[in-house]
């Protein structure tokens, strides 16, 4: 293959292990890290030979990267191999920073997440079903097995070429910007990117709303309504705001997740939410 | 139960195969049907239950994760009960969405212990154990993973249809409602975590301009990328073009561009 030919053997074999890995990426998918386990999981093989003789650069990179990642199975890939590319220069000793490294999974996991789910859930799927379905209503196997081409062989196939580039890009191009010194400007650009794409997710994602009714003389007005006018998701953006604070006092993620489920249920017993 | 039991089995083995891949191809209708319908002796009504419900569940497309209606579990007992429980297919697809609906909600309901797991994940990493970090991960789909989902699969399956439809609708309106209302928020907790490590004070506004961007003009991941990733582009050339000044760093400012 020819996109693999300024990889050493040993690389090229690196490159399998993140194939492989990263098959478990929704291994441990839940609502809190969603694939940040998963993720973790792909680098580990890499991060205990990069930080052979540095138990402490080792914690450091398991920590960092056992984070909240949101990104889609397959053309997420890109970013397994991006980061294990960053990782390997930081354990080098070049002036990657930690916190960079953060910001770029944050600011591309989603855009990366938006092309798989066009590529593979709206597109490749709709196709590999819709044809299948012909054959499926006519008692035939074949439907199942054509859809199994179409979207599962796909989903699989594309990871390789991806890991690969994002490895590349992080081997070379990034590599090249850290080693010009310019690590304050680019984990600046990386934090823009990174905050904004939170703030896009936190309106997006987050799901709080009132269905309370207030009584202006007569006049019943939904405060739901009043907050669209003004400030659209901004319930979604104070419970983000409180959720921060707590985990910046360090209160732990079960309480924080228990305390909203039973939150829900009083404000539901209420007829607040 | 021989049925309720095997079905069960089947269920957990498609899910486990499938998220060894992180496919979401085999837990399909299209692919689960066939195969289930195997299992219960009946491949062709399993093959023609899997293209319908396959149909229905085709448009509802979970972008980000958080599916409405769960196909999976829902081709799995709707097949199930057409073909054991001499349901016609057009009762048993009727079914196919109501259940969906009802089973998405588990993964609400034991987010209490995948939190739990969370905290020994932290744990591992936090002490550079990172084979144990690996042991836990690659078990998980084993020991966790829908495990809840194939007690009830087993029973629903046990119990029959009216059991399942009587059972969930026991639960007042406020505990269902007020879990979903729970759930709706549970994305700050991961937001929330990722916001404590790169927030700063100089840029925390960028927090509010993404908010703003998909707030008051609806613009996708996508499209806050791009325009972020300008921001970015801008902020970093007129960065380099403060701190450096010296010509060396210029001229090898355009050896990059070029």
């Amino acid at each position: 293959m020819k996109m693999t030919e300024h990889l050493t053997p040993e690389e090229k074999k690196d490159m399998w292990i993140l194939w492989r890995r990263s098959c478990l990426l929704n291994g441990s998918m839940q609502a809190i890290k969603r694939q940040g386990m998963g993720f973790t999981y792909s680098l580990i093989p890499l991060l205990k030979r990069y930080y052979k003789d540095d138990k402490e650069g080792l914690t450091e990179a398991l920590v960092r990267n056992d984070t909240y990642i949101n990104t889609h199975a397959s053309t997420g890939t890109f970013l397994v191999g991006l980061t294990a590319a960053l990782e390997k220069s930081k354990a080098a000793g070049e002036p990657v920073d930690g916190d960079t490294i953060v910001n770029i999974k944050t600011s591309l996991m989603g855009p990366l997440a938006g092309i798989g789910d066009s590529i593979f859930h709206i597109t490749l799927r709709v196709i590999g079903a819709g044809i299948g379905i012909t054959f499926a209503n006519q008692g035939s196997i074949l439907g199942a097995i054509i859809f199994m081409l179409i979207y599962g062989g796909t989903f699989l196939g594309i990871k390789y070429p991806l890991i690969v580039s994002g490895y590349t890009l992080g081997t070379t191009y990034l590599k090249e910007l850290f080693e010009k010194g310019w690590i304050k400007s680019i984990s600046k650009a990386a934090s823009v990117l990174g905050l904004s794409m939170v703030g896009c997710l936190a309106s997006s994602l987050i799901k709080v709303s009132t269905s309370l009714v207030i009584d202006i003389q007569g006049a019943e007005v939904t405060v739901q309504s009043m907050f669209d006018a003004i400030l659209p998701n901004l319930l979604p953006m104070i419970t983000l705001f409180i959720v921060y604070k707590l985990i910046k006092r360090k209160v732990s993620v079960t309480k924080i997740v228990m305390g909203m489920l039973l939150l829900g249920i009083l404000m539901s017993f209420l007829g607040i939410m | 139960m021989g049925t309720a039991l095997l079905v069960a089995l089947t269920y957990w083995v498609i899910y486990v195969v499938d998220e060894s891949f992180s496919w979401q191809a085999l837990v399909r209708p299209i692919v689960t049907g066939p195969i289930v319908g195997l299992v219960c002796g009946d491949v062709t009504t399993g093959i023609i239950m899997g293209g319908l419900i396959e149909a229905i569940y085709m448009g509802i497309v979970s972008i980000g994760g958080g599916a409405p209606a769960n196909a999976f579990d829902a081709t799995v007992i709707c097949t199930v009960f057409v073909i054991k429980g001499g349901l016609s297919t057009e009762a048993g697809l009727a079914l196919a969405l109501p259940i969906g609906t009802l089973t998405a909600r588990i993964p609400q309901l034991i987010l209490p212990i995948h939190a739990y797991f969370i905290r020994i994940f932290e744990k591992y990493a936090a002490n550079g154990d990172a084979d144990a970090y690996s042991r836990l991960q690659a078990m998980y789909r084993f020991v966790i993973g829908k495990n809840v989902q194939v007690i009830v699969i087993f029973f629903a399956i046990w119990l029959g249809s009216d059991a399942v439809s009587g059972l969930f609708n026991m639960l007042p309106a406020w505990v269902t409602g007020g879990l979903s209302v729970g759930a709706g928020m549970l994305p700050a907790l991961g937001l929330g975590i990722l916001t404590s490590m790169i927030f700063n004070k100089e840029l925390g506004a960028f927090l509010v301009l993404g908010y703003a961007l998909h707030a008051y003009l609806g613009l996708g991941t996508m499209a806050v990328a791009v325009i972020a990733g300008a921001i970015a582009v801008i902020m970093f050339f007129s960065d380099i073009g403060k701190s450096n000044n010296q010509p060396v760093v210029i001229s090898e400012e355009e050896d990059f561009l070029s």
